[in-house]
């Protein structure tokens, strides 16, 4: 990830000395590829501009990261495609009539400030995309204005390059509401369960599409890019909880599936919480983690102030993993837990004769 | 040590400065700078306790026995702070009202022990008055711009005008409170970066 | 033996000083009492000073809100009532002392706390029995709602709206709103749904703790 103009002619590196076809930019691609599905999907429902937004966003990530880098006097690493996935990502988590300026202030919060402040690729504590939303939270009115979907009967197609004019502090469109805000009144969402699934609903542009979210995971889980434990560990606490505690009246089964189905969760927990230098690295840190995320996710939602509680939880999470990756440290290599055992037996023995106690 | 007043008064503004060098009376920083208007009545009544707190005790500082110094500097901290209160309660009534609960919480802000401790103990009663002026004026610069930037980028406005006639979206963010850390951790940023810069041209000079 | 003694030897001694007064200890606990002294001395003088103002100042802005409210009102009389988010009625009197209608200070939730509002409640009689509805809201204090956000309710084209209102169209009673003179209805700011309901519902707790109020003292409202 990291590299010198000047490269020594020994290069002393830790253990394991491994070399592996893989790097930053074949990951990276890997990522686009999985993503692909919904950004598609993304398009058909809310139109094209959605695309327009993307190639913006992607642009002026890949900018901001080749500006900062060049003034800073840094390696340039444009070319290893993180800074483009953060482009996209960041207008998967926007709703499609937000303003350009707004993307672009995004943009620079999450690859400037959160990024490359803190030391660039792999050194950011915290999702950039997600950083990047929740900075933009302070235009509350044009961020939680959600835009109808195409296959709305109210549709009006959004206009392609203008900004949407603020009419007495309204985005002036036909919006409508989310699955998600019917279900923080405890009640089902009026779209059906497949409906959701397929992403018939509103919502952020790369979010609506359940199945195809869930497809471009199954890409990325078989291609090894990511584990299934975060994925897993997310869902599934998510998914106990809403079985366990539904509103009044509603069957668990159905509220459980239409809480997995609604809002950024399979986008959050495929493509997300997965990132490799906001997740942890150990296994059984990674559970902790997984779990934290749909702990809190499930608590916003039934608790919180918002409908929605992925970005969040995940973000809360993000800033959680340096202590995680601290004191939730795999077994070394051979040591088992008897032979642990034997070993303090062995040691306590010792210190035991040292003190001078009777050694008989 | 005698020091010259100059340097007294400069520390205090900016080579010492509280905010920006010593990191104190941080929470008082991000939480009133919602705008510049609470912003200048905060700074305007810390350097007003502050002076007269370090002159009272640089004066009581033979006095004082050393076991129960700091009870005497709360208590003498917390009487003016009482009466400067009281004194913009009915004279500055609508400043007041913006500031309420954080009048009653510069008693606890770190600068004005501080100071006391460092400095009011130990030096005479004019160091301690200029001590105390540089100080609240060092914290009374920070905590302005970090107010004027605030209520520009949260709220459009200075001093309560509009100033980019609805050109400009303003973001919420920058008065809520992450946007306080936000705008200070730049803000002390920034004073590195330019300072670090005098220095080094310092050096180049020699 | 008291605990300002921790010099052992002094027991042994055949004749006890009195270490309390001889002591440091005495020094140390005089000095103390002689600054607090002095400072509460200050705080006095000053609390002295500035104490009528204060209560002044206080009063004048309970009654620029209350008249805010009720403009037409001469005099306002404090029924000491206070009960869930009630915290104070005032019955506000014409200038030949007939019952103009009240304004009632409330404290309903919103998002970060209870917004303190001030609602005037116009009275009108008619047949025999009595019209209750809103001639104005006024925010004394919502500062624990989201700048920007949250604080957007505290516009007049908000809390316009509720001017007019009775109960039943609040609360959205079929009949009552179908035979509303103009048409009234209520949307929330944007953004800020919590907000927004705090401060209707201090309205709704405002008219029926009104309506309470003419019931009890034997009239109709209708």
């Amino acid at each position: 990830m990291e590299g010198n103009n000047k490269k020594p002619l020994l290069l002393v590196g830790q253990s394991p000395h491994v070399i592996s076809p893989d790097n930053t930019r074949s990951l990276m691609l890997d990522v686009l590829i999985a993503m692909a599905p919904a950004f598609v999907a993304g398009i058909y429902f809310f139109g094209l501009r959605v695309l327009l937004m993307t190639a913006f966003s992607v642009a002026s990530c890949m900018a901001f990261e080749y500006l900062y880098q060049y003034l800073m006097k840094k390696d340039i690493t444009v070319g290893d495609l993180s800074s483009a996935v953060t482009g996209v990502l960041m207008v998967f988590v926007l709703p499609a009539s937000v303003p350009f300026w707004m993307v672009l202030v995004g943009d620079f919060f999450a690859i400037v400030v959160v990024k490359q402040l803190f030391g660039g690729l792999g050194r950011n504590f915290m999702n950039p995309a997600l950083a990047g939303r929740a900075f933009l939270a302070g235009w509350a009115t044009l961020l939680n204005t959600y835009p109808a979907d195409a296959t709305n009967p109210n549709y009006v197609p959004l206009p392609l390059i203008k900004n949407i004019p603020l009419v007495n502090g309204q985005p002036d469109i036909v919006t409508s509401a989310t699955p998600l805000a019917s279900m923080k009144a405890g009640q089902l969402p009026e779209e059906s369960l497949l409906d959701m699934g397929l992403g018939l609903e509103s919502g952020c542009v790369g979010e609506v599409s359940a199945f195809l979210l869930i497809l471009g995971g199954l890409y990325l889980l078989l291609r090894k890019v990511i584990t299934i434990r975060i994925p897993l560990g997310y869902l599934g606490t998510v998914a106990i909880l809403t079985l366990l505690f539904p509103p009044a009246g509603i069957n668990g089964f159905t509220w459980m599936l239409a809480s997995l189905l609604s809002g950024g969760l399979m986008l959050g927990a495929f493509f997300m919480a997965t990132d490799y230098s906001t997740s942890p690295v150990t296994p059984g840190a990674q559970w902790v983690y997984a779990i934290g995320c749909g702990l809190l996710t499930f608590v916003i939602r039934y608790f919180g102030a918002y409908n929605e509680g992925v970005c969040y939880s995940i973000l809360i999470m993000n800033s959680t993993v340096w202590l995680l990756d601290k004191y939730i440290r795999p077994h070394r290599f051979g040591s088992s837990k008897k032979v642990k055992a034997e070993a303090e037996a062995i040691m306590a023995n010792i210190r035991r004769k040292n003190a001078g106690g009777d050694a008989k | 040590m005698k020091q010259s007043y100059k340097k007294i008064f400069m520390d205090g503004l900016l080579h010492q400065n509280p905010v920006l060098v010593q990191l104190l009376g941080v929470c008082s920083i991000l939480a009133v700078t919602t705008s510049l208007e609470n912003a200048l009545g905060m700074s305007l009544a810390v350097t007003i306790v502050l002076t007269l707190s370090n002159m009272v005790i640089s004066l009581l500082r033979k006095i004082i026995p050393n076991e129960v110094r700091i009870v005497s500097y709360i208590v003498v901290i917390a009487g003016f702070v009482t009466v400067v209160d009281l004194l913009m309660q009915a004279f500055l009534p609508a400043l007041a009202n913006s500031l309420g609960i954080f009048i009653p919480l510069i008693v606890v802000n770190c600068i004005i022990l501080a100071r006391a401790e460092a400095f009011a103990s130990k030096n005479g009663i004019l160091a301690s008055a200029v001590d105390g002026l540089g100080m609240g004026l060092g914290y009374s610069f920070v905590i302005a711009f970090v107010g004027l930037v605030r209520e520009i980028l949260g709220n459009g406005t200075i001093l309560g005008f509009e100033i980019f006639g609805g050109f400009y979206q303003p973001c919420s963010m920058f008065i809520m409170p992450a946007g306080a850390f936000i705008v200070l951790g730049c803000t002390i940023a920034l004073y590195q970066a330019i300072h670090l810069r005098m220095e080094a041209g310092k050096e180049g000079k020699k | 033996m008291s605990e300002h003694s921790p010099i052992s030897e002094s027991r042994h001694s055949a004749k006890k000083p009195n270490l309390f007064l001889e002591g440091i200890h005495f020094r140390i606990a005089l000095t103390l009492f002689a600054i607090t002294g002095v400072v509460a001395l200050l705080l006095g003088v000053v609390n002295g000073l500035t104490k009528d103002k204060i209560a002044a100042i206080a009063e004048e802005k309970a009654i620029a809100a209350r008249t805010e409210v009720l403009p037409d009102a001469v005099s306002f009389n404090d029924l000491s009532y206070a009960e869930g988010v009630i915290s104070s009625v005032y019955e506000a009197r014409d200038a030949s002392g007939g019952l103009l209608g009240f304004a009632i200070e409330t404290g309903a939730n919103g998002f970060g706390g209870p917004i303190q509002q001030i609602v005037g409640i116009e009275v009108g009689s008619e047949n025999g029995s009595y019209q209750l509805r809103v001639s104005g809201v006024s925010i004394l204090d919502m500062s624990d709602e989201t700048p920007g956000v949250g604080s957007k309710a505290n516009t007049s084209s908000f809390l316009g709206q509720f001017v007019g209102m009775t109960l039943g169209i609040l609360t959205g009673d079929a009949d009552a709103v179908s035979s509303a003179t103009s048409d009234l209805s209520y949307d929330a700011v944007s953004g800020a749904t919590y907000s927004s309901e705090g401060v209707r519902a201090g309205v709704e707790a405002a008219l029926t703790i009104a309506t309470q109020i003419i019931e009890e003292s034997g009239g109709t409202v209708e």
